[in-house]
């Protein structure tokens, strides 16, 4: 195996991807993957499949400054994970100065509704799901209303960004994460595909070839 | 704080065993074996950029080796 192999072999199972983006010679179109447990200060158990933002964050800055990146493809099939470090991850991609474009395929849960949206343009594959519901806490939790407070703010973060960066608005978007009865003892709505475009979360129905195609286009008409 | 479909109490609990993989290149291609017994291997994962890599029969996941 020649350097070069070994170099992408590293690459991609540390991070993720062939190709770093801040390496000399790169395509023109960077893909990013956010799968599993989005893992934030915390390290989850290694029985979690994770992406790090501490893997992701410099891959965006580095997307940012290398000019021979004209594109960022987001490869989204994540079940949700780190609320600080979601956001984070969205907010960078909602401020990149480049074509960006998201693609759900499996699932696109929870925090991950939040970077699927950050995007300037969405697709979903037509069997992928989302599921919007409301933040959970466990452990010791104090019975007082600085609780209830403290939950309510960190929700209205999530939903302030979903409906800032999307079609849904405020209020169908908590409708959709308190409905009842869609969720097996649980609260929350599965959208499917074509529910999340009807919503207006996603933009298309698709496959990667749509995907790709249409980030060219939004590339062209950077130039 | 976590925001996930999984209850956040199966994401945090910890099984304690770790899983102690080597990865070794077998005929040319880099694969991730967990040790089952001294010279039994368990296939865990393929690294490869190829697509065919993952079309080889004697690669699959999951299939266990005996390497000397």
């Amino acid at each position: 195996m020649t350097i070069t192999e070994e170099k992408t072999m590293k690459s991609i199972k540390e991070m993720g991807t062939p190709q770093m983006p801040g390496s000399n010679r790169v395509n023109k179109i960077q893909v990013l993957t956010i799968v599993g447990q989005v893992e934030g200060h915390m390290v989850l158990p290694a029985r979690n499949k994770t992406t790090k933002y501490e893997h992701i964050i410099p891959q965006l800055v580095a997307m940012e400054q290398n000019r021979q990146v004209e594109g960022v493809l987001v490869v989204l099939n994540t079940v949700g994970g780190d609320i600080e470090a979601g956001l984070a991850i969205a907010e960078m991609i909602s401020s990149m100065s480049k074509p960006t474009l998201s693609y759900v395929l499996g699932g696109g849960h929870s925090i991950g509704v939040t970077i699927a949206v950050a995007a300037q343009y969405s697709f979903i594959s037509k069997t992928a799901t989302m599921t919007i519901h409301p933040i959970r806490l466990t452990g010791q939790v104090l019975g007082v209303p600085q609780t209830y407070e403290y939950l309510d703010k960190m929700q209205d973060r999530v939903i302030g960004f979903v409906t800032e960066h999307s079609r849904i608005s405020q209020d169908r978007f908590r409708d959709l994460m308190f409905q009842t009865g869609e969720l097996v003892r649980d609260v929350g709505t599965v959208l499917v595909g074509e529910d999340a475009k009807k919503e207006g979360l996603i933009h298309e129905v698709g496959g990667l070839s749509q995907a790709v195609s249409k980030l060219e286009e939004m590339m062209n008409h950077a130039l | 704080m976590l925001y996930s479909i999984y209850p956040v109490e199966s994401v945090l609990e910890d099984e304690g065993e770790e899983l102690n993989l080597i990865e070794m290149e077998l005929e040319r291609k880099r694969i991730l074996l967990k040790q089952n017994g001294t010279f039994s291997f368990q296939i865990e994962r393929i690294i490869s950029t190829d697509p065919n890599d993952y079309m080889d029969e004697g690669l699959y996941p999951g299939l266990s080796i005996t390497l000397m």
